[in-house]
């Protein structure tokens, strides 16, 4: 699959474009030092050692996301709502505005809808989305065993090794 | 069984106390594939969203290093893989607030899938 076929798959393109707009291979640089967490605590990096921030950026997206994400499964629990999907109401405009303030969210909770702005049942949805990644799944596993000797996914190796050797707690 | 022995197993399972990259990277799909089997395996006798959560969290994180790295223009890999896996990290995020906000641990399924399909390719030679 070439990178403008990508284009074609809803929801699973947001951040092929930033690769599709690479330039030209550049010579492989080497990686910034990071400080490794000592074995069993929580994973803790020194973010910005990580491509100029870019892991740190990331980091505090997810964690608003995840905060909203615990909020909305709270609310669902105490007031028994069913699933919507986006997660707000599409008729609550003043919830909409209050989710939109919220830096970071907004393009997110965008990427979400669908292209005409109207919710469709997420059901649906995730199932498709589902077999989308699927098959993407088999082709990053034939893209990668494909890769040439030990090149991997990541050159952190510090970073991978501290998120390794992590223990969430289970 | 605990994360940690998780990977001491991998570890065992190449028989090298140090991974190559490429291992390690599997190594690390596979824990959290596998942490993830353990919040699904339990769940129907007794939810815990505790749990539900340190698995999507590591998940989470182990998909921000990928992130970071691939979206770096100065990345050196092919550029149809590094869209491959930014597109399917896009899923991987999407699906992980679905999960944490309405907890459905069949819908772990997926992720699960995505960690083993790319460690199985990083193993395959």
């Amino acid at each position: 699959m070439d990178a403008a076929a990508l284009s074609l798959l809803p929801g699973l393109d947001t951040y092929a474009a930033l690769a599709r707009g690479g330039p030209a291979v550049p010579p492989r640089r080497e990686p910034e030092s990071v400080v490794v967490p000592p074995v069993a605590a929580p994973v803790v990096v020194d973010s910005a050692s990580l491509g100029g921030g870019r892991y740190a950026a990331l980091q505090t997206r997810q964690d608003a996301l995840n905060e909203l994400a615990l909020a909305l499964r709270q609310e669902g629990r105490e007031a028994g709502i069913r699933k919507l999907y986006p997660p707000y109401p599409p008729e609550q405009a003043e919830r909409m505005a209050y989710l939109d303030d919220i830096s970071g969210l907004r393009r997110q909770i965008e990427s979400m809808l669908p292209p005409d702005g109207v919710p469709t049942p997420s059901t649906e949805m995730d199932r498709e989305a589902a077999t989308q990644a699927e098959q993407f799944s088999r082709i990053g596993r034939r893209l990668l065993a494909d890769l040439p000797g030990s090149q991997a996914i990541s050159s952190n190796r510090p970073l991978l090794e501290g998120v390794a050797q992590s223990d969430p707690i289970i | 069984m605990m994360a940690m022995q998780m990977v001491a197993q991998e570890m065992d399972m190449t028989g090298h106390d140090e991974l190559a990259g490429r291992e390690l990277e599997a190594a690390v799909l596979n824990k959290a594939a596998a942490l993830m089997e353990q919040v699904v395996g339990r769940w129907g006798q007794d939810p815990n969203y505790e749990e539900l959560d340190s698995a999507l969290k590591y998940n989470q994180t182990l998909w921000s290093v990928f992130q970071a790295e691939l979206m770096d223009e100065a990345n050196p890999l092919p550029v149809e893989l590094r869209a491959n896996i930014l597109s399917l990290s896009s899923f991987v995020d999407r699906r992980t607030f679905e999960v944490m906000a309405y907890p459905e641990p069949t819908k772990l399924d997926i992720l699960i899938k995505i960690n083993r399909s790319l460690a199985d390719g990083l193993l395959a030679h």
